[in-house]
C-alpha cells in the first residue's frame, strides 16, 4: 500500500501550479514506484487555503502549493510585495540560495511546516479598461482590484489606484461589470481566466514578482520513512530550476497569443521604481518582513 | 473499514434522517463518524473544516435577501401585489387562480424562498378562492406550484448556494433564471385556464386600464424592488452581496418612512427571524462542508462520476439520468442541503459532458423546485394544505395538472440550453 | 419546585436571551457594514480593505452562535414523518438517541474548534487589525452550548418534563 500524498493548491486546474504539481507527482511516481502515490486537489477542493496552511500543522493537510497566503503564518514572505526588488527569475533563484533565503525558510519553522522549495508564479503585471498604464499617473483614479493583502494595498494606493481588495472568485464578474476598473496578477492568468474579454490594456509592470511556496506539513513528514521524505524534499527542491524555465518561456508564449486580444504596452519603470521608494520605508512592508530580512535580500541580490 | 465508505455514509445519512435528526446534525454526526474510523484522517479536521465552509462572502448575500423579503412581508406587500395582480389577469376566465400565479411571479423576485411566498399569497388568496367557489384543494394546488417560481426567478437561495457549491457567477445564474420563470409562469397560467374553462370556475369582472393604474400605483413601490435588484445586479452595478445590502437598506426605508408598518420592535424582530434562518442555512453550510471535505478526501464524486460514464457516455441517456435522480432526491431532501450534498458529486460529471454550470444550475434547481411539491419531503405543499385546511391526499389529484405543466418547462429547459443562457449571454 | 431546577431554568431563560441579542445584533452589524462597503465606494470612492473579509468571518460567527440557539429553540430543519409515526417509548428512546449523537457532534466542535482557535494565537486578521481568534471562538463557543443544551434535554426526557414532540425538528423549508 503506497502512501498517500494529498496537494492541496488554492489555483486552479490549468493553472502554473497545476502543471507543476502534475510534473512532480511524475517525478516522485517515478523515483518512489509504489511507495508514494501523489493526489493533486487544484481550487481548493479540500478547504480554504487559511485552513489548508492552519491544517499543516495539524496533520489534517499533507501538503500545500500556496501563494500570498503564506504571508500569514510566515511574515517573512512580505518581502516578495517589496516593488521592483527581482529584475528578472535568475535574481529570485540566487534569492533562494542566499542566507535570505534561509531566513525565509526559517521563518515557517515554528508553525508545524517545512518549506520545501520556491517554484515560479511569475512576475504581475496590470490589466484595465480605462487606458494603458505607462507612468504612476495614468493610474491616478482607477479602481484596481487586489487580493486581501495589506502591502498589495498599500502599494497600489501608493501608486495612485484605488486598491479595491476582492476574492479572485469575483475578479471577472467585477471586470465585467466595471465594480472595478483593472487588476494586477500573473499575465498568465489573463490568458486562462479570460479577462482579454473584459480588459482592453495589459500594462507589463512587472511590478511585483510573487513565487508559490510548497510547503509540507512537519506531522505528515514525520510520519514517513526517512528516506522517503528527504526523497520528496529533494525532488522538489531539484524541480525548481525547470518550474522557472517554463514560467519564462510560456510567459513570452502567453504574450504573443494575448497580443492579438488586448493591447499591450510597456511602462516607464524608472518612474514607477521612483513612485515606489517610499514603501522601502513603510512599516507595512519593513515590519512585516523584517529590516534585517530586507537587508539580506538587498545584500543577496546586489542592490546597495 | 468493515464496508466502502460510501454504502456506510448513504445508511448513516438515511438512518438518522428518518430518527429525526435535524439535517445539520445529521451531515456532521455521519462526517464525524467516517472522521473517526477513518486512521487515515486526522480527526482535527472536525475543528478546522465547519468554519471555513461558513467563512464565505458569498453567501452574506443569503442573509441580506432575507431580511429584505421579511421587511417586505411585515409591509404587507402581498395585498398591494394581487390587488394589480387581479386588475391586469382578473377578467380571464378563472380569474383568481391567474391572479394568484401572476401574484407569486411578482413576489418570487422580492423573496428568495418558496414557503416564504406560499405563505404570504396562499394566506390572502386561499381565503378568496374558497369564497370565490374555487375547490379548497385547486386553490391549494395553485398557490403551492407556483411559489416554486420563488427559488428560479432571482433572488433565489438555491441559486446563490448553487453559485457557492460550483463557483459560478451568481449574476449570470440569476440571469439565467429570469427566462424559464417566466416559462413557468406561462405554462402554469395556460393550466389553470384550460381547467377553469372545463369546470366554469368565475371572472373577476371586466378589465379596465383605470384599475391598472390605480393598482399599479400602489405595488409599483415593492416593484422598485426587483427591479433594483435586477438592474443592480445584471446591469453590473453591485456584486449580489452588495445588492442585498441595498435591497435590505431600501426595503426597510420604504417600510418604515413610506408605509409606516415596520416599528423598532418590528425591525428587530426582521432581524432576528433573518438571523436565525441564515444560521440555520448556514450550519448545514457548515457540517456539508465537512462532509463533503471527507467525500473529496476519498474522491467518491470523480468514482461516481466514472461509474455513471461507464453505464452511457451519451450526453441526452446521462442528462436525463441527472434529471431523474434531482427530480427523486427532491422529492425526499430539502433544497439546501440537496444542492450542498448532491451538486459536488454531479458536478464532475456535468463538467465533462460539457453542460454549462449555469444551465446545470438551472435544471437542478428547477428539478428540486418540482421535488419540493411532492411527498414526502413537501414543505411548500404541506403551508398550503394547511392554509386552504386539507389534507395532503386531498390536494394531490388537484396537484397533477400542474406538476405535469412544471414538467414540460423542465423538459424544455434541458433540451433548449438557450432559455436559461441566453440573458447571460446578453451580460457580456 | 426544587432549588436546583429552579436555578437551571433561570440559567436556560438568560442563555437564550443572550443568543437572541447576540444572534440581532450579528445580523444588524452585517446589514450595517455591508451598506457602508456600499456607501464607501460608490459615495466617497474609496474601497473599504475589510469589505469581503469582515463579513464573512462574522456570518461564520453567527452561524455556530445560532446553530446553539436554534437547538435550544428546536428550529433546526429535519424530516419529522417517520418518527412522528412511532410510538411514545419508541420515540422516546429515539429522540434520547439523537440527543445524544447532538451531544457528541457539539462536543467534537467545542474540543476540535477549541484547538483551532487556540493555534490562531495573536494572528490578525489581514484587512482589519481583529484577532482571528475572536470569530473562530464561535465554533467552539456554539459547540459546548449545544453539549450543555442537549444534556439539559436529555435530561428533562428522562425525567419526564420534556415530550418527544417538543424535540422533532421543524419540517419547514
Ligand atoms: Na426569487
Ligand atoms: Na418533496
Amino acid at each position: 500500500n503506497p502512501t498517500v500524498l494529498q496537494i492541496n493548491s488554492s489555483l486552479p486546474d490549468g493553472s502554473f501550479a497545476h502543471v507543476f504539481l502534475t510534473e512532480y507527482e511524475q517525478r516522485v511516481e517515478a523515483a518512489l514506484p509504489d511507495q508514494v502515490d501523489v493526489q493533486i486537489f487544484m481550487g481548493n477542493t479540500l478547504g480554504s487555503e487559511e485552513d489548508v496552511l492552519q491544517g499543516l500543522g495539524f496533520g489534517t493537510h499533507h501538503a500545500s502549493l500556496s501563494a500570498s497566503a503564506v504571508v500569514q503564518i510566515n511574515p517573512r514572505a512580505a518581502i516578495f510585495d517589496l516593488p521592483y526588488l527581482f529584475a528578472d527569475r535568475a535574481a529570485v533563484q540566487t534569492f533562494a540560495a542566499s542566507p535570505a533565503g534561509d531566513m525565509l525558510a526559517e521563518g515557517f519553522a515554528g508553525n508545524g511546516m517545512r518549506l520545501a522549495a520556491l517554484w515560479d508564479n511569475g512576475f504581475r503585471v496590470i490589466t484595465n479598461s480605462v487606458r494603458p498604464i505607462v507612468t504612476p499617473e495614468d493610474l491616478v483614479g482607477l479602481k484596481i482590484r487586489t487580493p486581501t493583502s495589506r502591502q498589495r494595498v498599500e502599494m497600489f494606493n501608493t501608486l495612485g489606484a484605488n486598491a479595491t481588495p476582492l476574492s479572485f472568485g469575483e475578479v471577472y464578474s467585477a471586470l465585467d461589470q466595471g465594480v472595478v476598473d483593472g487588476q494586477e496578477n500573473p499575465a498568465q492568468i489573463t490568458e486562462s481566466a479570460r479577462l482579454y474579454e473584459v480588459q482592453d490594456y495589459m500594462s507589463m509592470s512587472n511590478h511585483v514578482y510573487l513565487p508559490t511556496f510548497l510547503l509540507f506539513g512537519e506531522p505528515f513528514l514525520a510520519g514517513l520513512d526517512p528516506e522517503v521524505s528527504a526523497e520528496l524534499l529533494t525532488i522538489a527542491a531539484d524541480m525548481a530550476g525547470w518550474t522557472f524555465d517554463w514560467g519564462d518561456a510560456t510567459d513570452e508564449t502567453v504574450v504573443a497569443e494575448l497580443a492579438d486580444k488586448i493591447a499591450i504596452n510597456a511602462i516607464d519603470f524608472p518612474a514607477f521604481q521612483a513612485a515606489a521608494l517610499p514603501l522601502y520605508d513603510s512599516p507595512t512592508f519593513v515590519d512585516t518582513a523584517g529590516a534585517d530580512m530586507v537587508t539580506a535580500t538587498k545584500a543577496a541580490l546586489g542592490i546597495e | 473499514m468493515f464496508m466502502s465508505p460510501g454504502y456506510m455514509i448513504l445508511i448513516l445519512l438515511v438512518g438518522l434522517l428518518m430518527m429525526g435528526m435535524p439535517i445539520a446534525f445529521v451531515l456532521g454526526v455521519t462526517a464525524s463518524v467516517m472522521i473517526m474510523l477513518d486512521p487515515a484522517v486526522v480527526p482535527q479536521i472536525i475543528g478546522l473544516i465547519p468554519f471555513g465552509g461558513a467563512n464565505n462572502y458569498l453567501l452574506v448575500a443569503a442573509l441580506l435577501f432575507m431580511i429584505a423579503g421579511e421587511v417586505m412581508n411585515q409591509g404587507k406587500i402581498a395585498e398591494k401585489l394581487i390587488a394589480f395582480a387581479s386588475s391586469l389577469v382578473g377578467h380571464v376566465r378563472g380569474g383568481l387562480a391567474h391572479v394568484n400565479i401572476l401574484t407569486s411571479l411578482f413576489f418570487s423576485e422580492i423573496s428568495g424562498t418558496a414557503t416564504s411566498d406560499a405563505a404570504a399569497i396562499g394566506s390572502v388568496m386561499i381565503p378568496q378562492m374558497k369564497k370565490r367557489g374555487y375547490p379548497p384543494a385547486f386553490a391549494a394546488a395553485v398557490t403551492s406550484t407556483s411559489a416554486t417560481m420563488a427559488i428560479i426567478v432571482p433572488p433565489s437561495l438555491n441559486l446563490i448556494l448553487y453559485a457557492y457549491v460550483a463557483n459560478a457567477s451568481i449574476a449570470q445564474l440569476f440571469a439565467a433564471g429570469i427566462l424559464p420563470g417566466f416559462l413557468v409562469c406561462f405554462l402554469l397560467i395556460m393550466t389553470a385556464y384550460l381547467i377553469s374553462v372545463k369546470r366554469g370556475y368565475p371572472t373577476e369582472g371586466a378589465f379596465s386600464w383605470a384599475r391598472v393604474v390605480d393598482t399599479g400605483k400602489d405595488a409599483a413601490l415593492p416593484l422598485t424592488l426587483p427591479i433594483l435588484i435586477l438592474v443592480g445586479i445584471l446591469g453590473g452595478i453591485f456584486t449580489a452581496t452588495e445588492a442585498g445590502a441595498v435591497a435590505a437598506l431600501w426595503s426597510i426605508v420604504m417600510a418604515a418612512l413610506l408605509y409606516r408598518t415596520v416599528t423598532l420592535k418590528a425591525f428587530i424582530d426582521t432581524l432576528r427571524i433573518a438571523g436565525k434562518r441564515s444560521a440555520m442555512l448556514m450550519f448545514i453550510v457548515a457540517t456539508s462542508t465537512l462532509l463533503g471535505w471527507y467525500l473529496t478526501n476519498q474522491r467518491i464524486p470523480q468514482d461516481i462520476a466514472n461509474a455513471i460514464l461507464g453505464i452511457s457516455e451519451n450526453y441526452w441517456i446521462v442528462l436525463l439520468a441527472i434529471n431523474v435522480f434531482f427530480l427523486l432526491a427532491g422529492t425526499i431532501v430539502h433544497g439546501t442541503p440537496a444542492i450542498l450534498m448532491l451538486v459536488p458529486i454531479f458536478l464532475p460529471l456535468a463538467d465533462q459532458l460539457g453542460i454549462d454550470r449555469v444551465h446545470f444550475g438551472l435544471i437542478v434547481t428547477i428539478n428540486l423546485g418540482i421535488g419540493q411539491q411532492t411527498p414526502p419531503v413537501a414543505s411548500v405543499v404541506l403551508i398550503t394544505c394547511a392554509i386552504a385546511k386539507i389534507s395532503l391526499a386531498q390536494i394531490i389529484p388537484s396537484m397533477l395538472w400542474f406538476i405535469g405543466a412544471m414538467l414540460v418547462a423542465l423538459t424544455l429547459v434541458n433540451i433548449f440550453p438557450a432559455i436559461s443562457l441566453f440573458l447571460p449571454s446578453l451580460m457580456l | 419546585m426544587a432549588p436546583l431546577e429552579k436555578l437551571i431554568l433561570h440559567l436556560d431563560n438568560a442563555l437564550k436571551r443572550a443568543l437572541d441579542a447576540l444572534v440581532i445584533t450579528m445580523a444588524g452589524v452585517l446589514l450595517v457594514l455591508l451598506n457602508y462597503a456600499v456607501f464607501a465606494r460608490f459615495v466617497l470612492n474609496s474601497s473599504v480593505s475589510w469589505g469581503e473579509e469582515l463579513p464573512a468571518q462574522i456570518l461564520a460567527a453567527l452561524t455556530f452562535i445560532g446553530a446553539a440557539y436554534l437547538t435550544r429553540t428546536n428550529e433546526h430543519l429535519g424530516f419529522d414523518s417517520v418518527a412522528r409515526s412511532l410510538s411514545p417509548l419508541m420515540q422516546r428512546v429515539i429522540m434520547g438517541a439523537n440527543l445524544l449523537l447532538m451531544a457528541w457532534l457539539g462536543g467534537l466542535l467545542a474540543w476540535y474548534g477549541g484547538k483551532v482557535a487556540l493555534s490562531f494565537g495573536t494572528r490578525l486578521l489581514i484587512s482589519v487589525d481583529l484577532p482571528m481568534a475572536l470569530f473562530r471562538a464561535a465554533m467552539p463557543l456554539g459547540g459546548a452550548l449545544i453539549v450543555l443544551i442537549c444534556l439539559v434535554r436529555l435530561a428533562g426526557l428522562v425525567t419526564g418534563r420534556i415530550t418527544p414532540d417538543d424535540l422533532l425538528p421543524e419540517s419547514d423549508d
